[in-house]
């Protein structure tokens, strides 16, 4: 079962695989340190209206793979903070929110790549409805001795009418010259041609609209390794869909 | 007996972008015929088919295109595909993040509401779809990944066939199903359509190339050029334009 995410400092042991499954239901203030060798994956899931900061420092050759979902109605800020402050550390994010009438979603994703040979991998999915706006800054840093570097961001965003509003913020500030690093940034609409495709097997439109909107964000479902909350996410994420 | 009259299509017209593709198609599909159109580049197939399938691209001038005897221009796309009528798109969507199984699922179930019928269980459709996965050899596998999302062209093509198979209309347009299909994969296409041929559907073969005919043998082969049915014959005509080309038949038609 998924546990409430409280304010604290966490600790994955040195060499420990772990999979941890959280709500986010209050604003909280979190701090993990992820050891020497240890693999974890995290899975955070927004419950309301709430401004958080997260914060993960990885150790050498550990292992951080962060999914964080925010469907919740309400207007909510989560800022991310990754440190990769020894060799050898990987970190892999995938984030989606949805945000609707009236409200307003912030995802603040910053990632420090202190040393050499780090790697960072981030997606960042966000899907806008009526007049809502939602907002992804990623700021990917690489110091001057973080050398071999591999950073690769992601932005990728479905606005379902013409009031919504997303503003994709990529923000690369590199200092190492033998680096890989790359961002992308898209926003664009339910493609009618996928529409056409599934009306003209019997599909009506809503019903495909729906199922287009659905398979956008289950992309990010898929990332999830936990069978149960995968479940629970993917009924959050139903559930709110039919509301928009 | 009367053969029962699936499509019957009359002085259609139709424009795109306010250009008039179709100026004025008669086309008639009985049950049990096969139908091969034929033509050069740009004579207006693909806009026939989607025209008759709803594409929303394309306008109505005049004209009319009834199936089974109900007006098909004024019904949504997707009642169009429910009363069976089928499509096999020239270049198949890719739908990333809805898997195949999901898709076609909810494909078949809303068909089948739309008849009054039961859902299928999921035990019920699984077993349905392994048998038409089979029968174009398509991998089980691709079930549970997105809509044609990283299929090759083969596999896109073949998939047509097995939502054909698994949807089984009344009458199946078929779209350049063949163009880019190396022989073993037209053979499988092939077979598909076949096994699908019956007394009691109509089937329309879009097609550039005379050797899909090789395979599926038309009862009926027609020329489109520039928005019009200019000749129709039997497969000995595919064969002639094969080794002849359209030409002849355009200067016969410009002639007159």
């Amino acid at each position: 079962m998924a546990a409430e995410l409280k304010s604290g400092e966490m600790v994955v042991s040195q060499g420990d695989k772990v999979v941890r499954s959280y709500l986010m239901n209050e604003p909280c203030d979190v701090s993990v340190v992820v050891e020497q060798g240890a693999q974890c994956v995290y899975h955070i899931l927004c419950g309301g209206e709430l401004q958080s900061d997260v914060k993960f420092v990885l150790k050498k050759d550990s292992c951080l793979k962060l999914i964080l979902v925010d469907v919740a109605r309400g207007t909510s800020q989560v800022n991310v903070n990754i440190e990769l402050a020894d060799s050898g550390a990987r970190f892999e994010f995938n984030g989606l929110y949805i945000v609707g009438r009236g409200e307003r979603k912030d995802v603040v994703l910053d990632v420090k790549h202190l040393v050499a040979d780090c790697y960072s991998s981030e997606l960042m999915k966000g899907i806008a409805a009526e007049d809502g706006v939602g907002r992804f800054h990623g700021r990917i840093y690489v110091a001057q001795d973080a050398q071999r570097t591999e950073a690769y961001q992601q932005s990728r965003n479905l606005l379902l009418n013409n009031s919504a509003r997303i503003f994709t913020e990529p923000q690369l500030e590199i200092y190492a010259d033998d680096v890989k690093c790359s961002h992308g940034a898209v926003v664009g609409q339910i493609e009618d041609e996928a529409v056409y495709y599934m009306r003209q097997r019997g599909i009506d439109e809503k019903a495909a609209r729906n199922l287009l909107t659905e398979g956008f964000a289950s992309e990010i479902v898929w990332q999830i390794e936990d069978e149960q909350y995968a479940e629970q996410v993917h009924d959050a994420i139903e559930e709110r869909l039919s509301e928009i | 007996m009367q053969k029962e009259i699936i499509l019957n299509v009359e002085d259609l017209r139709a424009s795109v972008e306010g250009k008039e593709i179709l100026q004025g198609i008669n086309f008639k599909v009985a049950a049990g015929e096969v139908h091969a159109i034929m033509g050069p580049n740009g004579s207006g197939k693909s806009t026939f088919a989607s025209v008759l399938a709803g594409n929303p691209k394309y306008d109505h001038i005049s004209g009319k295109a009834e199936y089974m005897g109900k007006d098909i221009l004024d019904m949504s796309i997707e009642d169009r595909a429910r009363e069976g009528l089928f499509l096999g798109f020239q270049y198949p969507v890719e739908i990333p993040g809805v898997s195949m199984s999901n898709f076609m699922r909810l494909a078949v179930n809303e068909q089948r509401k739309y008849r009054g019928e039961e859902p299928l269980t999921a035990a019920q459709f699984l077993k349905l779809m392994r048998e038409r996965a089979a029968v174009v050899e398509l991998d089980a596998k691709l079930m549970n990944r997105a809509v044609n999302s990283g299929f090759s062209g083969g596999e896109k093509k073949r998939n047509e066939i097995f939502q054909m198979a698994m949807l089984q209309p009344k009458l199946a347009l078929l779209d350049e199903t063949d163009s880019g299909l190396d022989i073993d994969a037209l053979r499988i296409v092939a077979t598909g359509v076949n096994n699908l041929r019956s007394e009691e559907n109509g089937i329309v073969l879009i097609t550039h190339y005379q050797r899909l005919l090789d395979y599926i043998v038309p009862d009926y082969v027609h020329v489109l050029y520039k928005g019009r049915i200019i000749y129709s014959g039997d497969k000995e005509l595919s064969l002639k334009l094969e080794k002849e080309g359209y030409d002849w038949l355009i200067k016969e038609y410009e002639s007159k």
